[in-house]
């Protein structure tokens, strides 16, 4: 006896489905099942995991469909015979979103029919009328769907003849008997055969719950308030072929029937076969020729001496893989979408493992060159994996969005998508409906009960809707949507794809990633401030450069600014770019874990000796002192050491990554220490080489990946040293952007001798620029940073440029002139005033918030004027009051007012660092300033304060805080151990000015205080709003 | 008439020709209206919105509740609906003769000042030989005000154009009462006898009803009372009075009426009239919410619902309050818990609702309205589901030892396989129902339990109903009566 149920959801029928495809898949197979369709609704979301797990089920065959929500009609469910029909049924799909609310979707009929008489495919189409539940039926009566009519039975006989089948299911629900006449008189009026289903929501009866708690979810109500709209029993799980005959045993044909139909259904999603877009490949060549015709241009620019041997051997061994794989169109793919920006002078960096690629490299895509690296092209491309490469792309942030308008103008949105990601759910969320649903408090932080309990971990990782992934598209020759379903995206005028970034890997379909670095803008931005074209015009090696990174003078520079970096340079000191390659590496979780920090350090350093075991070795670890620090030496040492071949290197790779949530790496593992030993390793080494690979589980970064970053922060870094003025300016025009906020950035470029000058009515632009130096005391050359608009709160742009039209008719001659002619509310001005913008127009801060005061009144008179002025007062930082409750409007501010003003209204202060003042007028504070603490030998116990601008307790820290402090001249970094951190977790959370009592640590250049002791420097810092610091958990 | 004047907004007129009070009368049309105005006893005005045939005819249905028969006339103002009562309703308002003049001035209110000044302007008008309005409306109108002063030309300007006159606001009587003598038809003395109180009894009650219909309204409480022909020491009249609580708000005599009938066929027998009635008085006390439909005088909802309410009132009263009850159906799987008792829907304020504590108010735990269940359902389902066994196809219900009823099963359809609420250990449960027909004609609903509560167990897929074999309930599982269908 055979059955195949050809009606089933998974989850991905949002809030209906009750179980993953991989467990309906799984459990038909262990029922026996011939064959399982998933018909989700309105979507193929779940088809791909699907068909992976029946990838290794050879004996159940799976069915590709989906359920069609139409207006005016009932549902109707579609299987997919064959290609073109499962084309056909994208389409239909793509149709149905397009002009739905987002998380909805219907086709008119008549577009259904219309459709269905127009595209050749559909006659591989195979139709099962569905009915509608009861819990659905609210949505239906709102979207006025009638139950099937007799009569619609003609018309859809009519579309599809003898592919039309009658669903008939038996759930014991009191209305078997009347639903089976029903289907018997259709059956002899139409002649559509009866197929017999149990249209399942869940793999297995336990499910049930679940799926009443989605009820609950979706209908916004719990589960006792679903009432009869819950399904009245549990029977609509997946039956066996014995359970079905006890069901239908008046019916037998109607059994055997889901198995003729479903062995009718022979299309398979391995037969997307995909094609790359290529239509600029110039007559006369194919993709692969013209790839390497391109890649012989850019060897000129790249290798302007020729192509060195190892070179030229490289991109012979990638040019015979890629043409083997047939991938040369996906690399012109990117090198054209690269070739566009450009052109467009936006900067642009492959990221990631495609940095391992000659091709790459060669085509402009990345900027490291790999065969120098020594870096290993199995880690991007190999014949074993199966599939195609993935080359994540970095664009300025500012100008990501012309790329991908770009995409879409070229290639349209029928075969530009963007790649959607699924929104799943998290712990919080998950307890959450399933408190709702239960009557229990849905704000509760944890479950209460072993059910919720349950419920919640059956319930995390559920999808709940699709969102955009943040920079993948999926690009295609051939129409997309006929590959996959296309539908909007939340956000305007994007489009995203059915299926995730995993699914396209397991289809092998394109992906690239087009992706925003805020660095990149800033980069470019300094570049044309100095007149520089690109990056490749930075000079390498600059030993000016390094000895400033050596210093860990890295505030601003990319990867190397934080704190934990900033320590390991003092450490590391890094002299070449492959010490910046690793030192990118080293601060991640991956290394920490592994345990190899401190081993390469020791060896760096030469307090332990540099022991590689094996001669075999050196190539391989000889440049990471014997210590493996990235995945590709692992994979390295396989290939050279464990007979591995460079796809199984690359599989062993996969499995270190898929260790941390599987937690085993046994076969590989095993066969990856059976080859060391044999190789003659020392056991003690291979055991040492496990313990790291752990590390790596714990993302460690690729090597090409972090020699991509390691270039940039090679650049900012070069920028920094040279430039400080272009470059901070650049860095506050692009923020939000790295570790440090704008306050910071200004202290550091003053530290660097940039002059920094206030907002000015009449010179300031939105963005900060680079003026002539005022002051005549600098060469007549120098340059200022003039800070923009965009730096005061609550400006916006739109009001800048008013300003800016208003002032290029006439420049502002008196405050008074700003007054009337800026247009600004009164708020901004009261800020501007105390924020000392008004000082070039001769007017002290106390007496440019009495003139706005005087000028807000006089233009806008209220019954309450007198009321009104106290109240403006009482809105401006309460020492304001205070002060003009005194007697002369011409009385100045106290100086430290003006600058903590400063930093409520603009973030910052371009009147120095309030440090140097509160040292000078609270004579308890301690006077050390940083500078000084940075000469303190090794144990010596200091008194420190200084601003907190940084507070971290990294995952890995084992509850160890790290905290910054800054003053005028730098930097002291803080380390609390638990217990300190516990003592006094409110006072470093809720106070920027501290007191620190602690112990100097050294080790080389890198200076921390072990804190013993905080206090504060203020009892209340109520009025200290807006002081620039991070925390981050 | 012109016919588009039916499909504005209109007055109607209802003029009395004999005095009467119309605020009993007004205040039932409120179920018309809303906009209501009185001419002191004279007349009565409806702004309506609609048909005017059809409101007519039940306007004059009403009124001859009220024992009245006015004249009825429609127009676009009130002062033109009052002419066409008082002279013609057929007439235009070009065919009015000018007496009509004093409608238009103010329809609502007589005034003496501005009748004194309009019969001079009438006189005037006759003198030029002006008879009708078309005739006045011929006058040009910049010498109306020289010639007829300011109320005349006022009152032409408004007969001329329809301007509407302000609604002076209607207020309901304060006490919903009615009084009607009681006298023999040929001696006009008192009654004693209970026929004759209680046919006017339901005279009052109609007109009672029909005012607590414009209300939208139903009888909660009432008072009924009789005054006698002898009086008291003090000088005032003797009275026998009753009060009466109906278990179900009634808006009509003939769910009140019964209840009357029985009370007083038992009081007076037990304690007879001393001395003949001479007047019955019937007070409203309390009311409830009445029915959506009533609105409508003859919509059929609203004479079922008014049937429905005298049918449970008088079961109410019958059987005690816990006995009668209304099963509100509720939105749940499981069968016990599918209806709720609801005694009446008080209105949320009312102070003397009848609360039985075995009885919810359906205004204390109010609940949306459940689905209607598409599976049919017993029509009488037992509280508790009582234990029977099977024996080949036999079905035997035992209590006491002894077999208190027994069937023989001539088929079964089903099973409903009815599981759920399964988050509450209480309610949880999982059962196989069965349509059980019986060779006596009768069809029971019997379950079987099917294992343990728990959700996540299987129950085994029990044999087809509609097996070629035939099927029966399998043997090991306890099976329950839990209702029969009717």
């Amino acid at each position: 006896m055979a059955y195949a149920e050809l009606l089933c959801r998974t989850h991905y029928s949002f809030l209906e489905g009750a179980s993953h495809p991989e467990e309906l898949i799984q459990q038909a197979a262990a029922m026996g099942l011939r064959a399982l369709a998933i018909t989700d609704r309105d979507g193929v979301y779940g088809i791909p995991k699907a068909y992976v797990a029946a990838r290794s089920l050879p004996h159940l065959h799976f069915i590709t469909g989906a359920t069609l929500t139409l207006k005016e009609h009932p549902p109707i469910a579609l299987l997919a015979r064959d290609r073109a029909a499962y084309g056909v049924l994208c389409r239909l799909l793509t149709e149905s979103h397009r002009d739905a609310p987002k998380g909805e979707a219907f086709l008119p009929w008549s577009q259904f029919v219309s459709m269905l008489g127009e595209l050749p495919g559909s006659r591989g189409l195979v139709a099962l009328p569905r009915e509608e539940a009861p819990s659905l039926r609210k949505e239906a009566a709102l979207m006025r769907l009638p139950r099937l009519a007799p009569h619609d039975w003609g018309a859809l006989r009519d579309l599809f003849g003898d592919r039309l089948y009658l669903p008939l299911r038996r759930h014991l629900d009191g209305q078997d008997e009347a639903r089976t006449r029903s289907a018997i008189e259709l059956q002899k009026r139409f002649g559509v055969p009866i197929l017999a289903t149990n249209d399942a929501y869940y793999h297995e009866p336990s499910r049930r719950m679940l799926q009443d708690v989605l009820t609950a979810t979706r209908l916004n109500t719990s589960l006792a308030g679903a009432g009869r709209r819950l399904f009245s029993n549990g029977e609509r799980h997946l039956k066996s072929a014995l359970e079905m005959a006890a069901l239908f045993p008046d019916l037998p044909e109607a059994l055997a029937r889901t198995v003729e139909v479903a062995e009718s259904c022979t299309f398979s999603p391995a037969e997307l076969r995909y094609r790359y877009p290529s239509e600029w490949i110039p007559g006369g060549h194919t993709a692969q020729s013209w790839m390497e015709h391109l890649v012989r241009e850019g060897c000129r620019t790249r290798y302007p001496d020729g192509v060195p041997e190892a070179v030229e051997r490289q991109l012979q061994h990638e040019f015979q893989l890629v043409k083997e794989l047939q991938f040369a169109d996906y690399f012109l793919t990117i090198w054209e979408i690269v070739d566009f920006a450009r052109s467009r002078g936006i900067l642009c960096q492959g990221r990631g493992s495609a940095a391992n690629s000659a091709i790459c490299y060669c085509l402009g895509i990345t900027a490291v060159d790999p065969v120098r690296m020594n870096l290993l092209f199995e880690r991007f491309l190999s014949a074993e994996r199966g599939e195609p490469p993935d080359i994540d792309v970095d664009f300025e942030h500012e100008r990501r969005e012309e790329v991908i308008q770009h995409i879409y103008e070229r290639y349209g949105r029928d075969r530009a998508a963007m790649v959607s990601a699924v929104i799943t759910y998290r712990t919080r969320s998950a307890i959450r409906d399933v408190n709702r649903a239960l009557g229990l408090d849905p704000g509760a932080a944890e479950t209460k009960n072993w059910l919720a309990d349950r419920l919640t971990e059956d319930l995390r990782g559920f999808p709940r809707h699709l969102s955009i992934h943040s920079g993948g598209f999926t690009l295609s020759a051939d129409p997309i949507v006929e590959i996959v379903p296309v539908e909007p995206a939340r956000m305007e005028g994007r489009t995203i794809i059915q299926w995730d970034k995993n699914d396209l890997d397991a289809l092998g379909l394109l992906k690239v990633d087009i992706l925003a670095l805020g660095m990149l803008t800033a980069i470019r931005k300094s570049l044309d401030q100095i007149g520089m074209k690109d990056l490749a015009a930075i000079p390498a090696e600059d030993p000016a450069t390094y000895a400033m990174i050596q210093k860990a003078d890295t505030v601003g520079v990319f990867q190397i600014e934080s704190r934990a970096q900033m320590n390991m340079l003092g450490r590391l000191k890094p002299r070449t770019f492959y010490d910046l390659v690793i030192e990118v590496a080293l601060v991640r979780p991956g290394p920490i874990v592994g345990k190899m920090v401190h081993p390469y350090l020791k060896r760096r350093q030469g307090l332990e000796p540099v022991d590689i075991p094996d001669p075999r070795l050196d190539p391989i670890l000889a440049r990471t002192l014997g210590v493996p620090l990235f995945q590709e030496q692992v994979m390295k040492m396989a290939i050279v050491l464990a007979d591995f071949t460079p796809g199984e290197a690359d599989q062993l790779r996969r499995a270190i990554g898929a260790w941390r949530s599987t937690g085993s790496i046994e076969e590989m593992g095993m066969k990856l220490r059976e080859g060391l030993l044999r190789n003659g390793l020392p056991e003690k080494f291979v055991d040492l080489i496990f313990t790291q690979i752990q590390g790596f589980a714990e993302y460690g970064f690729p090597e090409s990946h972090a020699a991509s970053f390691a270039l940039l922060a090679y650049a900012s870094s070069w920028l920094k040293c040279h430039h400080p003025a272009e470059f901070t300016c650049a860095l506050i025009n692009s923020q939000p952007l790295g570790f440090y906020s704008n306050s910071t950035l200004v202290e550091d470029a003053r530290r660097h001798g940039v002059r920094v000058l206030p907002v000015h009515p009449n010179h300031s632009a939105w963005d900060c620029q680079l003026v002539p130096d005022p002051h005549t005391e600098v060469p007549r050359d120098a340059r200022a940073l003039q800070l923009g608009w965009r730096i005061v709160r609550g400006l916006g742009p739109a009001q800048v440029r008013a300003l800016v039209e208003e002032r290029e008719r006439a420049p502002f001659r008196s405050l008074h002139d700003f007054l009337v002619r800026s247009r600004l509310g009164r708020e901004l001005l009261f800020q501007l005033a105390l924020g000392n913008a008004f000082t070039c127009f001769g007017v002290e801060p106390r007496q440019a918030l009495w003139e706005c005061l005087a000028f807000d009144l006089s233009t806008r008179p209220e019954p309450t004027g007198q009321l009104s002025l106290f109240s403006a007062l009482d809105s401006t930082p309460d020492t304001g009051p205070a002060l003009l409750r005194a007697s002369e409007p011409e009385v100045r501010f106290r100086e430290d007012v003006d600058l903590f003003a400063d930093y409520r209204i603009f973030g910052l202060s371009t009147r120095g660092h309030p440090m140097p003042l509160l040292r000078s007028s609270l004579p308890r504070l301690p006077k050390l300033s940083s500078a000084e603490v940075r000469t303190r030998p090794n144990g010596a116990e200091v008194r420190f304060a200084g601003l907190v601008i940084v507070r971290q307790r990294p995952p890995t820290a084992k509850g160890t805080t790290f905290a910054t402090l800054e003053d005028e001249a730098g930097f002291v970094d803080l380390i609390l151990w638990k217990s300190v951190h516990e003592a006094h977790e409110p006072l470093l959370q809720n106070h920027s000015f501290l007191v620190v009592t602690g112990t100097v640590q050294r080790e080389g250049d890198s200076l921390s205080l072990l804190v013993r002791k905080l206090e504060p420097v203020f009892a209340s810092e109520e009025n200290l709003q807006n002081l620039p610091s991070h925390s981050w958990h | 008439m012109k016919k588009d004047e039916s499909k504005n907004r209109i007055t109607l007129c209802l003029l009395f020709r004999n005095r009467i009070r119309l605020a009993e009368l007004a205040e039932a049309s409120f179920r018309f209206t809303p906009k209501i105005a009185l001419r002191e006893d004279e007349a009565l005005f409806l702004d309506y919105q609609g048909e005017p045939a059809q409101v007519l005819l039940r306007i004059r249905a009403l009124c001859r509740r009220f024992g009245t028969d006015p004249v009825l006339a429609w127009g676009e103002e009130a002062g033109l609906a009052l002419a066409r009562a008082r002279f013609g309703q057929k007439l235009s308002r070009e065919e009015l003769p000018v007496q009509a003049l004093d409608c238009f001035l103010n329809p609502f209110e007589r005034d003496e000042e501005s009748d004194r000044t309009l019969g001079r302007t009438l006189a005037l008008l006759q003198q030029l030989g002006i008879l009708d309005f078309a005739q006045l409306f011929a006058l040009p109108q910049r010498t109306l005000l020289s010639r007829f002063g300011k109320s005349g030309a006022d009152a032409v300007l408004r007969a001329r154009v329809g301007v509407p006159s302000t609604w002076p606001l209607f207020q309901a009587p304060d006490r919903t009462l009615e009084r009607a003598p009681l006298c023999q038809p040929d001696t006009l003395d008192g009654v004693s006898d209970l026929e004759s109180i209680l046919q006017a009894a339901h005279a009052l009650l109609d007109r009672l009803g029909a005012r607590l219909r414009g209300r939208a309204a139903r009888a909660a409480r009432l008072s009924l009372t009789l005054e006698l022909d002898q009086k008291s020491s003090s000088g005032r009249p003797l009275q026998r009075a009753w009060n009466f609580g109906l278990p179900v708000p009634q808006g009509s005599a003939s769910g009140i009426l019964p209840l009357i009938r029985e009370k007083l066929s038992a009081e007076l027998q037990r304690q007879p009239l001393v001395r003949p009635a001479v007047r019955l008085q019937i007070e409203i006390l309390e009311t409830a919410p009445g029915h959506g439909a009533q609105r409508d005088f003859f919509h059929r909802a609203e004479l079922e619902a008014e049937a429905w309410d005298a049918l449970t009132g008088r079961l109410c009263q019958k059987l005690g309050a816990p006995g009668a009850f209304v099963a509100e159906p509720q939105d749940r799987h499981l069968p016990e818990r599918a209806w709720r008792a609801v005694l009446r829907k008080a209105a949320p304020d009312a102070p003397h609702a009848i609360r039985s504590p075995a009885i919810q108010d359906s205004a204390a735990t109010p609940q949306a309205a459940a689905p209607v269940a598409p599976v049919r359902r017993p029509a009488r389902v037992l509280k508790r589901p009582v234990p029977v066994q099977l024996h080949q196809r036999q079905l035997k219900l035992v209590q006491d030892n002894r077999t208190a009823c027994e069937w023989q099963i001539r088929e079964i359809h089903g099973p409903e396989r009815l599981s759920g609420e399964w988050w509450d250990p209480n309610t949880a449960f999982q059962r196989d129902y069965y349509q059980v027909r019986t060779e006596s004609g009768e069809e029971l609903w019997v379950f079987a339990q099917t294992g343990r509560s728990g959700p996540g167990d299987v129950a085994p897929t029990p044999a087809s109903p509609l097996s070629p074999e035939g099927s029966l309930m399998p043997l090991q599982r306890q099976l329950y009566l839990h209702g029969y269908f009717d």
